[in-house]
């Protein structure tokens, strides 16, 4: 059977030097960013060969400013070369930040369905430490946006 | 058979130029950064032998990285400036057989 | 009538440059590195041209302006090979185009000097001309631009498509030599052509603007791994599948023919005789060609 496979690279970029009081701060994390960062450092670690070997089902699909996640698409192969760089990532747009590796899936539904758990645990987190209840939905709101995916 | 592929290559320039081995191996770990990044680079090349008239070498890799070794040198254009070619003569996992050569061997 | 080396490498993109300077040198590097057929290739990039058009004035006849230059003078080659005694050195004449719609190719196809050539290239810029190579023309050889990234979406179609109709994707590695972006783009498009179209009919060819830039072929056959080929096609592609791409041009240059195949050493005795694939007592025609027609007799 001849078909496309992809890879979907969820991960979690988070700033260096930020508290721990401070997670609602919105991380300002557009695609393009991620886009070239992603590209640049693969172009470093793996040269010429690397950066035209991703450069074919490249994307950064969806970007959550809140969350500070981010699905990268690749084609199958390559994604090999894109995860194995990922941990090397230490700027992204002038700031410093590390970046995880949550997941690795097939589809984006797959993804999808790790991201929604995931947020809601995180959600769960931080509605702890806050009082209100309004506070507490408009939290909600922001994290689970999930309007650009 | 061994864990590395012996290479005999020789390098021929546009301009002549005196070549040191430093510079010869700083240009073959160039061509390899070029075309394969850091990953590359970190690639265990040594010039087992080098002839400063001739500019001919002999290149010992590790035998997985063989081909990235020997396409990055196909691809390499330029030492210092200079247009360049690297001709790989022989090439093969037991160093003995660089010795015995049956395509340049004229009877 | 064309002669085919069947030993020896080709290479089929040598840039006219190559030898218009430095002939000697250029001719000393092919001949030692083992290339025994030679393609000088012309490339014309259609759009620069601007088109002309001239007033008819009555009674006058009009101009007509031959948009394609003549192919390049093959003598001087053959002259400087024998003098160096390069035998069995073969040469051909190789034009490509490079377009973005058919309208202005039209023109260049019906030009006195394009049968002249032996071999026809064609560089698709858009997606009409790339569907119009894929249904329509007849050329040889399909290549992309390595200096732009390529915009095109491929298909797994269209690569059937132009396997069928005899077409060899070509991959220049001399560009890609100088320059980091051209590499890029080369080995982009390498990747691409193995995940649509399993690396089949890929010939490799230097596309050398000067003659530091050709490779020896082993080398070359190298360099098919990090294109997505495995070993049997990566030899292919420097040594079978370019022979094939000058049989099949032989074929679309004489067009569509009726061919009798007949043994002369049998005698006939049969009234029906059935056409098979014998050896055929004109050796130069080759009986693998597509465009022929065999008849019964």
């Amino acid at each position: 059977m001849v078909r496309l496979k992809n890879r979907y690279i969820v991960i979690e970029v988070n700033p260096r030097d930020q508290n721990e009081t401070d997670t609602l701060h919105p991380f300002k994390l557009s695609q393009t960013a991620l886009n070239q960062t992603v590209q640049g450092k693969v172009d470093q670690l793996h040269g010429d060969f690397g950066a035209a070997a991703i450069l074919a089902g490249f994307s950064a699909k969806y970007v959550n400013p809140y969350t500070r996640i981010g699905i990268i698409r690749c084609r199958s192969g390559p994604h090999k070369l894109i995860t194995s760089t990922i941990p090397f990532i230490t700027q992204v747009d002038s700031c410093q930040v590390s970046v995880n590796i949550l997941y690795v899936g097939a589809t984006i539904k797959k993804c999808f369905n790790f991201v929604k758990l995931h947020q809601q645990r995180k959600s769960d987190e931080y509605c702890i430490k806050l009082e209100s209840d309004e506070a507490k939905k408009s939290l909600k709101e922001a994290l689970m946006n999930f309007g650009s995916m | 058979m061994s864990n590395y592929y012996y290479l005999d290559i020789k390098l021929i320039l546009a301009n002549p130029e005196e070549v040191t081995p430093a510079f010869y191996k700083k240009n073959i770990l160039e061509a390899v950064k070029q075309l394969f990044g850091e990953t590359g680079a970190s690639i265990p090349i040594d010039i087992l032998k080098f002839n400063s008239e001739t500019l001919e070498a002999i290149l010992r890799v590790p035998k997985s990285h063989y081909i990235k070794i020997r396409s990055s040198l196909v691809l390499s254009g330029k030492y210092e400036g200079i247009r360049c070619i690297y001709s790989i003569q022989k090439s093969t996992p037991l160093l003995l057989a660089l010795q015995g050569d049956s395509r340049n061997y004229n009877h | 009538m064309l002669t085919c080396n069947q030993k020896g490498f080709y290479d089929l993109n040598v840039h006219e440059k190559c030898f218009q300077n430095n002939l000697r040198r250029t001719l000393e590097t092919l001949y030692s590195l083992g290339y025994r057929t030679v393609a000088v290739n012309q490339l014309i990039d259609v759009d620069s041209i601007p088109e002309t058009k001239k007033k008819k004035k009555k009674g006058e006849p009009r101009e007509t302006l031959d948009c394609l230059p003549e192919p390049f003078d093959l003598n001087p080659i053959k002259e400087t090979a024998a003098a160096l005694n390069y035998e069995s050195l073969t040469f051909l004449n190789r034009l490509t185009l490079k377009f973005s719609s058919q309208d202005t190719l039209h023109k260049y196809l019906k030009s006195i000097n394009f049968k002249k050539y032996d071999l026809f290239g064609v560089i698709p810029v858009t997606r009409e001309a790339l569907t119009f190579v894929c249904s329509s023309l007849e050329a040889d050889i399909l290549s992309f631009d390595v200096e732009t990234r390529l915009n095109l979406r491929l298909q797994r179609k269209l690569f059937t498509q132009l396997v069928d109709r005899n077409y060899h994707l070509e991959l220049t590695y001399g560009p890609a030599i100088e320059d980091s972006t051209k590499r890029k783009n080369l080995i982009n498009i390498s990747h691409l052509f193995h995940t649509y179209g399993k690396s089949k009919n890929i010939i490799f060819s230097s596309g050398a603007e000067f003659y530091m830039h050709i490779r020896n072929p082993y080398d070359v056959i190298s360099l098919g791994f990090l294109f997505g080929l495995n070993e049997l096609q990566s030899k292919n592609s420097v040594m079978n599948l370019p022979r094939k791409v000058i049989v099949n041009a032989t074929g679309r240059r004489h067009g569509k023919s009726v061919m009798l195949v007949e043994n002369m050493d049998t005698i006939v005795e049969e009234s029906v005789l059935v056409v098979s694939d014998e050896e055929s007592e004109d050796e130069d025609m080759d009986t693998d060609e597509p465009l022929q027609k065999k008849s019964k007799q």
